[in-house]
């Protein structure tokens, strides 16, 4: 046992180690499949690097402009990316824009980031907020275009980990590994809620009127166990 | 070092580090067949960069941090499962019964930083300070995650682990 821990703590730390040492798992793939995985991932990062030699240049001008921190990758042309940890958020040129959560979750800075971006947005960890009356359908396919109603009988709930947004659902510009947004479409009055739900791992995107919701504390989002 | 001793080098690491790397993953994920994408994309990432990783103080805490790590498409591929309930979860990935489901169900309910810390600390059996430079937090915190983890899995896994005990 480790003296930082709790006396009580090191039997359930040896049951927990012991459990895991018992539990099944695959045998490890042929070692040539790791390599070859391996080589791919070195080609591209020395294209990567080959390619930042003339990218440093403009990269050093973002930097003494004080464009650093998140905003500035290697967004696509006329294109604007924040990219933490936690997320991925593009701006397109055409106003929408396409969110691709990493497995983390910051909702402060989220919530910035989409207000940079034009959305008015509601980011919590834990907590499901929702308005009454909820906002209508059309109102929010027209700031989430890739919305489906799950079976969980709540009105209004429209993207989850769990109900995928369709691809063919999305414009054919949208990453469809993302969730797309359209800032265009948020009516006065109402902003965006994302929330994170640790069992699961669920995201839920959902509209809410503006100040006029209430929120609670939730592992899973209304209709999971 | 000649790339020989290298590739030599790495095949022992991946031999004798996979399976506790992909039990350390898989029970911080909760999900087997996720884990096992996740670790292999985290050794062929060891392999491509293994000057850097051969010297790291903890090689297999850095396996199972770029496994954790390795979720770009994380959320699209989980988007593509069915919804696992609680109780469905270990039984899915044929992980086992009793106190395995028990655990990984417990573990799957709690916060991301708390599953990592308990990841390193517990199944990789770091120790403090060398989990908290892994996770670029302080020893405190760490100390703090692991403290609010361990009481949760008591609640969680003390009625389970009493039956167990009849």
């Amino acid at each position: 046992m480790n003296h930082d821990e709790y006396p009580a703590d090191s039997a359930l730390i040896q049951e927990l180690r012991d459990s895991l040492a018992e539990l099944p798992v695959p045998g490890r793939p042929p070692l040539t499949e790791i390599t070859s995985r391996g080589r791919v991932r070195r080609r591209r990062r020395r294209t990567r690097l080959a390619g930042l030699g003339g990218a440093g240049a403009v990269a050093s001008i973002a930097l003494v402009l004080g464009l650093t921190g998140v905003f500035g990758g290697t967004p696509a042309r006329g294109t604007q990316t924040v990219h933490t940890a936690a997320f991925t958020l593009t701006s397109y040129t055409n106003g929408t824009v396409s969110l691709r959560l990493g497995q983390l979750f910051d909702p402060a800075a989220l919530q910035r980031a989409l207000a940079h971006a034009g959305v008015r947005a509601l980011v919590t960890n834990g907590r499901y907020c929702t308005s009454s009356p909820a906002v209508t359908s059309p109102a929010i396919d027209a700031v989430l275009p890739g919305s489906v109603t799950p079976p969980n009988g709540v009105h209004g709930i429209l993207i989850t980990a769990n109900f995928p947004v369709q691809p063919s659902q999305l414009a054919p510009s949208v990453d469809p590994e993302a969730i797309a947004i359209d800032p265009a479409g948020l009516r006065p009055g109402t902003e965006l809620f994302i929330g994170y739900f640790d069992l699961g791992h669920t995201v839920l995107a959902d509209l809410l009127y503006t100040g006029a919701h209430t929120c609670s504390s939730r592992q899973s989002p209304p209709g999971d166990p | 070092m000649g790339v020989s001793q290298e590739n030599a080098e790495f095949a022992e690491f991946f031999a004798a580090s996979w399976d506790p790397c992909l039990r350390a993953v898989a029970a911080t994920t909760g999900n087997l067949t996720l884990a096992e994408d996740q670790t292999a994309e985290a050794f062929a990432r060891a392999w491509a960069c293994w000057r850097k990783v051969s010297h790291h103080p903890a090689p297999r805490a850095w396996v199972v941090r770029a496994a954790l790590n390795a979720g770009a498409s994380w959320w699209h591929r989980r988007s593509k499962e069915t919804t696992l309930t609680s109780q469905d979860i270990a039984a899915a990935d044929g992980l086992g019964t009793g106190l395995d489901t028990a655990l990984l169900t417990a573990l799957r309910r709690l916060p991301a930083r708390q599953r990592e810390v308990i990841a390193l600390r517990v199944f990789l059996d770091l120790d403090i300070d060398t989990t908290a430079r892994q996770l670029g937090i302080a020893p405190g915190t760490v100390r703090a995650h692991l403290s609010r983890a361990m009481a949760a899995l008591r609640n969680e896994l003390a009625p389970v682990m009493t039956e167990i005990e009849r």
